[in-house]
């Protein structure tokens, strides 16, 4: 204890006890920043990884490639590949408000021909030359809520695919 | 709301990785000086500003980091737990001449820092000549002499 009383003397206030605390809090917070980047690079919070999926519709017509996790205000896309395509020269989309309504959607490849609106969501119309080819259509968005983004693509004649995104703020 | 929200939340996870990085992640500044120099000049940075570039997102995002600089500070005065958890204890790593291990382990500090600060500010020669040496709050070593 003499040297506890010199500390007073010193007037240096130490306090063993908060430190060895301190120290507990440290090595929990390396192993949860550990954690953390660990699971970045997986890609649980998008951009990669076990982010990136696919989502085929029951019916087998069309096929979402998409990122499960996405991050608030960043660029991201989603894949439509039209696996059973329409025998005729159009091609029609209709895409849920919940989506449209939470995303600024940036671009869509090929541009459609018209769009408009329908009481299920926004109505997209394609020009497709039919052929022995899978048609992919390629929507570049920006996610503008955090939380969860439900979206459904519908198909006249097909089952609609409904996925599920998350966005991180 | 949502901009000084995001810097808030910004400013407590800064806050927090820094305070547990340990005191030799910082020397010379305290932390809460380290992290408000940091995040002030980052304050046009794209995530904690989002789309909104204004001038007047700007100021109240620096207005914010302000008064809780102040307001830490206050707080600091007021209580002396809030003052230990945020900017961490002094601890002795050095005790009449002896280092001690267990301490400086713990803080990451190597017997050569300790001579390499005594030569520094005394023009020490080796570790009997060292009365203490103090891990500051902020990470700095600090020596007292043994009295010849």
């Amino acid at each position: 204890m003499a040297a506890s009383n010199e500390h007073v003397r010193l007037e240096v206030e130490t306090d063993e006890k908060f430190s060895h605390r301190n120290s507990v809090a440290e090595r929990i917070m390396w192993v949860v920043l550990t954690l953390f980047i660990l699971a970045g690079f997986a890609g649980f919070f998008g951009k990669g990884g076990i982010s990136n999926t696919k989502q085929e519709s029951g019916d087998g017509a069309m096929l979402i490639d998409y990122e499960r996790y996405l991050r608030y205000n960043t660029a991201t896309e989603l894949k439509l590949s039209l696996l059973k395509p329409p025998a005729n020269d159009t091609l029609k989309l209709i895409i849920s408000d919940g989506f449209i309504d939470k995303v600024l959607l940036e671009s869509i490849m090929p541009q459609p021909l018209e769009s408009g609106m329908t009481p299920l969501g926004q109505l997209y119309v394609f020009h497709h030359k039919p052929g022995n080819y899978i048609p992919v259509i390629t929507f570049h968005f920006r996610p503008e809520h955090d939380g969860t983004l439900r979206s459904t693509i519908a198909m006249p004649g097909a089952e609609p695919l409904s996925i599920s995104q998350f966005v991180y703020p | 709301m949502e901009q000084l929200v995001r810097a808030l939340v910004i400013y407590i996870f800064v806050i927090l990785v820094f305070r547990l990085s340990g005191k030799r992640a910082l020397q010379q500044l305290t932390i809460i000086d380290f992290v408000l120099l940091l995040i002030i000049s980052e304050a046009t940075n794209q995530g904690m500003l989002d789309d909104d570039h204004s001038i007047t997102n700007a100021f109240l995002i620096i207005a914010l980091y302000v008064m809780l600089d102040v307001l830490i500070s206050r707080l600091e005065l007021r209580s002396k737990v809030f003052n230990k958890i945020m900017d961490n204890v002094p601890e002795i790593i050095v005790e009449h001449g002896v280092p001690v291990k267990k301490i400086m382990r713990r803080a990451r500090v190597k017997e050569e820092d300790v001579l390499e600060k005594a030569r520094e500010l005394h023009g020490l020669e080796n570790m009997s000549q060292i009365k203490y040496a103090i891990l500051e709050s902020n990470g700095e070593i600090n020596i007292i002499p043994e009295e010849k």
